[in-house]
């Protein structure tokens, strides 16, 4: 039997509350925060050039591929419209350091952003990491991935289309690279403001993650949530579990869902 | 196996009267698809060179490539013709079928509108490959120009049209043993990553060299040629040894490219030395972004 602690942290002139048992679970009684900035294809953020990462770009444009062809074959219409879900498993020989879950997971969703109508529409995604005890042939990528992508009416879902343990080299999403270097065009002080208090309050009630794994991950986010991106909003909550001791290796598995919902709360499982 | 670069210092540019690399104002686009672990490679090396020799003569304002059959074969080696003759007797086999599988497989479409008239063709967006049924899909809703390639994620290479002269797309059997297919599509996709105003040439986290002389290849490039580090380390250095890539000393500031060592002073910030391989020949219009305004002074040409 886990014992649950009620205690509150401030935002502002706002208190909200927080639960936790120490180790392990988390429900925050807010309305789910998400990262600010978004740029996927944009060349520009605050009027300073970018460039994004070739390989993660080609990484994404690959994955677009291997469903726009099928689905096109299918006589679908592009883009896909409705609600979607998505599974990811990714068989490697390489170590999750090279390879953080969550990083992975937002570049295949980026990628599949040029099949559905937009990645906002993704109501639940999940990645599971198996490692390979196999190195593949030097020419051969030493990654296996597979996508699935359902779309989901109510309660059901149904598969699209799946790639199945297609050997291509995977890449994590990465952070482009700004011309100006002075400038720091990411930063915002809201969502970081916020997070600190949060972390303060679990950390003075004795909340913290201890290191090792394998880790399933489960976050669920509840509210007004439709217009926000699910890897954006669960990267916002990965970096607090961060702080809180949590290792990026040890993350085998993630399950991520958003639901509309009177009342904002984020629900935040480690197992 | 490490690749080593032997008498490194004696390739690494240095700040000179004479210019070191060749400003030419002709590019071609060439969609970065076609070189990846899940595309196929074209069906034989002729398919491929003419694929690419069609790439570079397309004529996007009109949006046609007006080579025929004969000039194609003539420009690559195919056929020579006969003195006095008006015209090739026959078009080569080779170049035949390699038309028939870019327009069957709808890399390319046909638009002289009968077989009296000349051959010409449209180059189309290049198509989306399944591989459960190993079958070509055209893309719907994205055109084969700049705009709608970039908007639609659909990467683009932008290669010097003399990089890629029609004299390494030839037929002949001691082109097609120095320019081998990885070494062509080596050469390509190193146009890829040649950013200029964020690297100085191709981005050092694709390849670079490091103190000691070894290239250090990224395992995603590799993978993306199908290729092993050794055989593409191979490729590079013989590129290097043609003085078609040239290893030169940046500074970077926050990874991103700031001059060369021997033509500026060190930035006052933090910096970081590499050594960036920069292509010998550079399209004009790169260098003269406003991007570039700073920076070009800071470099070695």
């Amino acid at each position: 039997m886990t014992i649950m602690q009620t205690v509150s942290a401030n935002l502002g002139n706002r208190k909200i509350k927080i639960q936790h048992d120490g180790a392990s679970q988390i429900t925050i009684f807010n309305e789910p925060l998400e990262e600010p900035y978004e740029h996927t294809k944009r060349r520009v953020i605050n009027e300073v050039p970018l460039l994004q990462n070739i390989p993660m770009m080609d990484f994404q444009a690959k994955i677009a591929m291997l469903f726009r062809g099928s689905l096109t074959l299918k006589g679908e219409q592009l883009p896909l419209q409705g609600n979607f879900e998505v599974d990811i498993k990714l068989e490697t020989s390489r170590s999750l350091d090279e390879l953080p879950l969550l990083l992975v997971m937002k570049s295949v969703v980026d990628g599949l952003n040029a099949v559905v109508r937009d990645d906002k529409t993704i109501c639940a995604c999940s990645i599971e990491y198996k490692n390979r005890k196999t190195k593949p042939p030097l020419t051969k990528s030493p990654d296996v991935l597979s996508v699935a992508l359902f779309k989901r009416t109510g309660k059901q879902r149904r598969l699209i289309q799946a790639a199945d343990d297609v050997s291509i080299y995977v890449v994590p999403k990465k952070e482009p690279l700004f011309l100006d270097y002075d400038n720091d065009a990411l930063w915002s002080f809201y969502v970081h403001d916020e997070l600190d208090s949060i972390y303060d309050a679990l950390r003075a009630s004795g909340m913290s993650i201890a290191g090792g794994g394998p880790i399933k991950l489960t976050m669920n986010f509840e509210g007004g949530v439709m217009d926000k991106d699910l890897d954006n909003m669960a990267r916002v909550y990965f970096r607090l579990l961060e702080k809180l001791g949590l290792q990026s290796r040890d993350v085998h598995r993630i399950d991520l869902t958003k639901e509309q919902a009177g009342k904002g709360c984020i629900r935040i499982t480690l197992n | 196996m490490a690749v080593q670069i032997q008498n490194l210092s004696s390739f690494l540019v240095k700040n000179s009267a004479v210019p070191q690399f060749e400003i030419t104002p002709q590019w071609f686009m060439v969609q970065r698809k076609i070189i990846s672990e899940i595309y196929p490679d074209f069906p034989d090396p002729d398919t491929f060179r003419i694929y690419l020799y069609l790439c570079k003569h397309f004529d996007h304002s009109d949006k046609r490539c007006k080579r025929s059959k004969e000039k194609i074969s003539i420009d690559l080696g195919y056929a020579t013709k006969q003195p006095g003759a008006q015209r090739l007797m026959n078009y080569p086999r080779e170049v035949d079928h390699a038309l028939a599988w870019l327009e069957n497989n709808q890399f390319i479409r046909r638009t002289n509108r009968n077989n009296h008239q000349a051959f010409q063709c449209e180059i189309l967006t290049a198509p989306d490959f399944v591989p459960g049924i190993n079958a070509f899909v055209q893309p719907v809703n994205v055109e084969y120009d700049w705009y709608s390639l970039k908007d639609n994620n659909h990467g683009y290479i932008m290669a010097p049209n003399k990089a890629f002269d029609d004299t390494i797309l030839k037929k002949s059997p001691s082109v097609r043993k120095t320019w081998t297919d990885r070494k062509l599509k080596t050469w390509l996709s190193l146009y890829a990553h040649t950013w200029l105003e964020y690297f100085g040439g191709v981005d050092p986290d694709i390849v670079t060299i490091d103190s000691n002389g070894t290239l250090v290849i990224s395992e995603w490039f590799c993978c993306n040629l199908k290729s092993s580090k050794t055989q593409v380390g191979d490729v590079i250095v013989w590129l290097i040894s043609r003085g078609l890539l040239k290893p030169v000393e940046c500074y970077f500031v926050r990874d991103v490219y700031y001059g060369d060592a021997g033509c500026c002073n060190p930035p006052a910030q933090t910096y970081d030395t590499k050594i960036v391989l920069r292509p010998y020949y550079l399209i004009q219009h790169k260098l003269e972004s406003v991007e570039m305004k700073q920076k070009i002074g800071r470099m070695i040409l």
